[in-house]
């Protein structure tokens, strides 16, 4: 007779890598974006460091939503009649007053951005950054890639970093950088009818490539654990769906590859082992396991209300699915059951083991179909955090239950 | 009988980082050969983390064309002399490989290179890199634009384009193009939207690619000719969807 009083689950782990501990650590720092993490400024997703638009003279500027370069929003800066202006997006203080940062790990990269204008006068429009309290701005035309007769069309355009394109730009000045963008006008360029559209600004560091890093982060309190195992807590033992204690952030640090995905699936050899399963003798108990990708550590709210690591599971008449228990509303169903690589067969269970990935447009998460990214739109991040669960109502004391879990960054 | 329970056993690998935060260039090779070509060169491998990472190298049978389906296999044509490496942290390691093509292939051929964690990890970590190989003069490009559909997302109103290509040549195709969207009552171009370059879709099968035409409330009430135009491998093809935008901002497809 077993005695029933917990059980611990053994997951061989990751060790993590706390190597980028900042966002100043990223090979592509989104600036504003919904696709790359960063500051992402008036754009929803990872707003890991604080910043504001800061605007002077008579310069408007406005988010927009019909036809965006990347995610669901960009920026429309519009010049003043005065004789000058400008604005930009910098880094803030407590005080939300503007602020440095150490920015000089991206000399010798390049400020990356997609523009639309309205006017060919439109290239006298000058941009840049500020470092060290200098403004460095220089004529959009002269930006690598800049088309003055390409009218109402994205173009993608870039600027390096260095002192070559100013001398101000160096990495002691860089060291003291508080616009990462930075928009300015003079009477060269003052006109009611000029408009500048700007989205997808990011700081990309030099020879940049990209990079799929994984964090493992406690649920209790969002920390940073070098542990070996995910684990769930020996009260779970014999109750229903839990979340593991632990959970992953995956993180695609890149810009420009738009064929790639993340399939997340237990290889355990057997299309019935959609878990963590234990072996005795001719007997086989298995553990079914459930994930969900969220943009944000759980628990938050949002507009669509509560996302919280409660599971609960029910069945519609034809399917069992899981749900969001401490959310009340059955409909929003962002946990997904795990899958056996033996029964991903057909392209629809495939998606169905998406985590992330790109589908044309922009980052999107093949699991938010199904409703495991918020409700908040199309568009998750390319960094999401990964929760574990299980149901552990049939554990059996004594035993220990194993799974080889697989996330797979796959190119194509 | 008694069981002992594995009380309080967490157990804590000793082991090093075994798979976290690398990158890997090139992330997609792209090879024309004629057969009996030869090709040599080598993946970085950067470890980006803090720890040194062990990364065992493998490969895997990908997407080959109706040709070579059955009996030619990646090891066949790719070679890999080092099956496991390590990288110390913040360092970068070359993987050398060999590609070599043989008398009398045609159409083409793929496979995966795939960097993955140690197995005994219940964890595992895996990036997976394709090669993709053209034989040249034995391509045959043939593809089409199989189906349109245009729909409003439930979520965000926003209308989005499901796109299937059907791609019956024997080399896989990456496609760009672009859509131009007519009023039908008045004949204008309402908008262009430039199709971008993303996932392939493999000789001889089909894939479906969803691109937004337009946000929420953007389409006033009317009628709407969408026109795709897709290119690649030199070609292009068209196909166009009639669509009606509701006064309630549904969609009706119209034939």
């Amino acid at each position: 007779m077993f005695k029933k009083s917990f059980v611990i689950l053994f997951l061989s782990m990751l060790s993590t890598s706390v190597a980028f501990a900042s966002n100043i650590g990223r090979n592509f720092y989104g600036v504003l974006s919904e696709s790359l993490s960063g500051v992402n400024f008036n754009e929803s997703l990872h707003i890991d460091d604080s910043v504001r638009f800061f605007a002077w003279g008579n310069m408007g500027s406005s988010n927009q939503t019909d036809n965006p370069k990347e995610g669901l929003n960009y920026t429309r800066c519009v010049p003043g009649n005065s004789s000058w202006g400008g604005g930009g997006i910098t880094f803030v203080n407590s005080s939300n007053a503007e602020a440095d940062r150490d920015m000089s790990a991206y000399y010798n990269g390049e400020l990356r951005l997609s523009v639309k204008i309205n006017n060919s006068n439109c290239g006298k429009f000058p941009v840049g950054i500020k470092v060290n309290g200098i403004n460095i701005a220089v004529p959009l035309s002269n930006f690598s890639g800049f088309d003055s007769s390409k009218i109402n069309q994205w173009q993608d355009i870039s600027l390096k970093l260095n002192s070559n394109t100013n001398a101000n730009i160096t990495s002691s000045n860089m060291a003291k950088t508080s616009f990462l963008l930075l928009i300015a006008y003079d009477e060269n360029v003052v006109s009611n009818n000029l408009a500048l559209d700007i989205d997808y600004v990011r700081w990309v560091k030099p020879n940049a490539t990209g990079a799929f890093n994984v964090t493992v982060k406690k649920v209790s309190d969002n920390t940073t654990v070098n542990t070996s195992n995910i684990t769930w807590a020996s009260s779970n033992f014999q109750t229903e769906w839990k979340v593991a204690e632990q959970y992953l952030v995956l993180d695609f640090d890149d810009d420009s590859k738009k064929n790639w995905d993340v399939k997340l699936y237990v290889n355990n050899s057997s299309a019935t082992r959609n878990g963590l399963y234990a072996v005795k003798g001719k007997d086989e108990f298995v553990m079914p396991m459930c994930w969900r990708a969220s943009e944000n550590a759980l628990p938050y709210s949002d507009g669509s209300g509560s996302h919280t690591t409660q599971i609960g599971e029910d069945y519609d008449g034809t399917y069992w699915y899981l749900y969001d228990k401490g959310n009340g509303d059955k409909g929003f169903r962002p946990w997904l059951y795990m899958q056996d690589l033996k029964a991903l067969k057909t392209d629809k269970d495939k998606d169905y083991s998406t985590v992330m990935g790109y589908k044309t447009g922009g980052y999107h998460a093949y699991s938010g179909e199904y409703g495991s990214i918020s409700n908040s739109g199309y568009y998750s991040g390319s960094k999401v955090s990964l929760y574990l669960g299980a149901n552990c109502k049939n554990t059996i004391g004594g035993l220990k239950y194993t799974g080889n879990i697989c996330v797979v960054l796959t190119y194509e | 009988m008694k069981e002992f329970f594995v009380a309080g056993c967490l157990v804590i690998c000793s082991c090093v980082l075994l798979y976290a935060d690398l990158s890997i260039s090139p992330a997609v090779i792209n090879i024309v050969a004629n057969d009996e070509a030869v090709c040599e060169s080598v993946y970085k491998v950067f470890n980006t983390a803090d720890t040194k990472a062990i990364v065992k190298i493998s490969m895997e049978d990908w997407k080959n064309s109706s040709e070579n389906s059955s009996d030619v296999t990646v090891e066949k044509w790719l070679n890999l002399p080092k099956n496991e490496i390590e990288i110390e942290p913040k360092s970068e390691a070359e993987v050398p490989f060999r590609i070599e093509t043989f008398k009398g292939m045609t159409g083409s051929v793929s496979g995966m290179v795939v960097f993955s964690s140690n197995k005994t990890n219940m964890i595992n970590m895996t990036m997976k890199v394709p090669i993709y190989i053209t034989i040249e003069g034995t391509e045959i490009a043939d593809f089409k634009i199989d189906s349109l559909k245009i729909d409003k997302g439930q979520n965000t109103g926003n209308l989005s384009a499901t796109m299937v290509i059907k791609n019956d040549g024997n080399v896989h195709i990456r496609h760009t193009g672009n859509i131009k969207l007519y009023n039908t009552e008045t004949g204008n171009v309402v908008k262009e939207i430039k199709i971008e370059e993303s996932f392939p879709t493999y000789c001889e099968s089909s894939r479906d690619f969803i691109i937004n035409i337009a946000s929420k409330d953007e389409l006033k009430q009317g009628f709407y000719l969408a026109v795709f135009e897709v290119k690649a491998l030199g070609r292009s093809v068209h196909k166009a969807v009639r669509f009606e935008v509701l006064k309630n901002g549904n969609i009706e497809i119209k034939k």
